[in-house]
Parts: C-alpha cells; sequence; structure tokens
C-alpha cells in the first residue's frame, strides 16, 4: 500500500486539518483541496439535508485505485480522501480531497481528477431530503462499464483476479 | 439443476425493499439471470433501474458472465453519485 494514499470512509465530521496534515511535507510546495458541502438547493427543490450511503469496502478500493492512478499521472503527488457516510444537514462536509505536489499545477489538476472520477466510478449514493418531507435518491453514472473491465474471478478459482 | 439462494445486499434506491433481498437461482446461473431473477422479484417496473445497476462481491464488481456455482452474498449498486 502507498503511504503517500490515505483514504476512508467516515461516519464522524471530516477533519481538514488531518487531511492537510496527512499531504504535508517539506518536499511539497503546493496542497490542493477539494470540500463537498450539503448545499440548500437542487433542480428548483429546496433541500434540508442528504443521507449518503456507501458499499464501504468498494468505495474505500475506489479511492485508492483512483488515487493510485493520479499518482501515475502525476508523480511525487500524495492524496488524502474522506468521504462521509451517513446523514448530513444543509452545510455538512461530505467529502474533503487533499492532494500535494512539488508545484500548484500537479496539485490543481490531480484534485479535479479524483473528484471527477469518485463521481463516476465510487459506489456512493446521495438520497435528498426536501422541506416539504419528501425524499429521493439522485440518478447517477451506471457501473456497467466497469463490469465489463472487471476482472473478477469466475466464481469457482477462489482467486481475486481470474487469470485461467 | 440444483437450486441456490443469492442473498443480495441493497444500496442506494434499493434500500426501499430493505438491507436485503434473497433471490432463488440455478447452480451455475450469470450475473444475468441473477438480474433476471431481482427483477422477478422486485417488478417488472424495476427492469431499467436493474439493468443499468451491476453486482459485486466483496472484492470487486462482477462482469455479465460471472457464474455462481454455490450460495453466496452480493450487492446490487445502482448508478452512483458520489461527491
Amino acid at each position: 500500500m502507498d503511504e503517500h494514499i490515505l483514504t476512508e470512509v467516515s461516519v464522524v465530521e471530516i477533519d481538514l486539518a488531518r487531511a492537510i496534515a496527512f499531504v504535508s511535507d517539506a518536499a511539497q510546495g503546493a496542497i490542493d483541496t477539494f470540500i463537498g458541502i450539503v448545499r440548500n438547493n437542487h433542480s428548483g427543490k429546496s433541500v434540508t439535508g442528504i443521507t449518503y450511503d456507501v458499499h464501504e469496502n468498494l468505495a474505500n478500493q475506489s479511492f485508492r485505485e483512483i488515487c493510485a492512478e493520479a499518482q501515475g499521472i502525476w508523480p511525487g503527488t500524495r492524496y488524502f480522501v474522506s468521504h462521509f457516510y451517513g446523514v448530513l444537514d444543509v452545510g455538512g462536509v461530505s467529502i474533503v480531497i487533499a492532494v500535494s505536489s512539488p508545484h500548484r499545477a500537479e496539485s490543481f489538476e490531480a484534485c479535479r481528477y479524483v473528484i471527477e472520477e469518485i463521481k463516476k466510478r465510487a459506489p456512493v449514493w446521495k438520497q435528498e431530503h426536501y422541506f416539504e418531507g419528501k425524499s429521493d435518491w439522485l440518478p447517477g453514472h451506471s457501473l456497467n462499464s466497469e463490469a465489463e473491465e472487471s476482472l473478477v474471478c469466475c466464481g469457482r478459482c477462489g482467486e481475486k483476479r481470474h487469470v485461467g | 439443476m440444483e437450486e441456490i439462494k443469492v442473498s443480495i445486499r441493497c444500496f442506494g434506491m434499493f434500500r426501499q425493499f430493505g438491507n436485503e433481498i434473497d433471490v432463488s437461482i440455478l447452480a451455475n446461473s450469470s450475473v444475468d439471470d441473477i438480474k433476471g431473477a431481482i427483477v422477478r422479484h422486485l417488478g417488472e417496473k424495476y427492469k431499467e433501474i436493474v439493468g443499468s445497476s451491476v453486482l459485486a462481491s466483496d472484492s470487486g464488481i462482477l462482469p455479465e458472465e460471472y457464474i455462481v456455482y454455490a450460495p453466496v452474498e452480493l450487492s446490487i449498486l445502482p448508478p452512483v453519485c458520489g461527491g
């Protein structure tokens, strides 16, 4: 496991200072952060909060894979990703991503890459709650293309990756 | 042919059916067959959302041709929207 990548699913308030501390290093001249916040409106509806549902194992696995990919594209970068699991009111922090690099350009680009890929690939779902008392699960990106690329075994060989 | 039980952990919009549902399939069925059994369990109106969902074990997303030989617990993952 790469010691410069820390990913987690959190059921408690995400600590931004911890994110920055993890990616900080004397050789890193830049840190870029992304903080996802629950806003009070969506598609004309007044939102009171969001329930985040997460497949913890697979989400954490996808966070690590995405950070490792980014590290391959932007060598020398360090990553912290924490995604909230549970119920948040408006203003609550749903995700914190921190990326550090020797120079600023890589931090900006890598941080953007990580959040965009998480939105498309991580098994996380949002249920919005509205003032009128209703709730809706939001539509999202199908993981069918991930299934097509999957190398998970046939179910008989017992290996994580099927090679036969 | 032997019939086996597959427990499906529910996520996202599938939570409305509980944390888990059970379906019965024939041994040696594919993921595609299991998705068909889920549609029969939930009703035809969910055919589209089941079709755009994937099944996963705890180690990864399963391809459509993945074959299930024995009782197992899987997860159904509808389209995602994290962040």
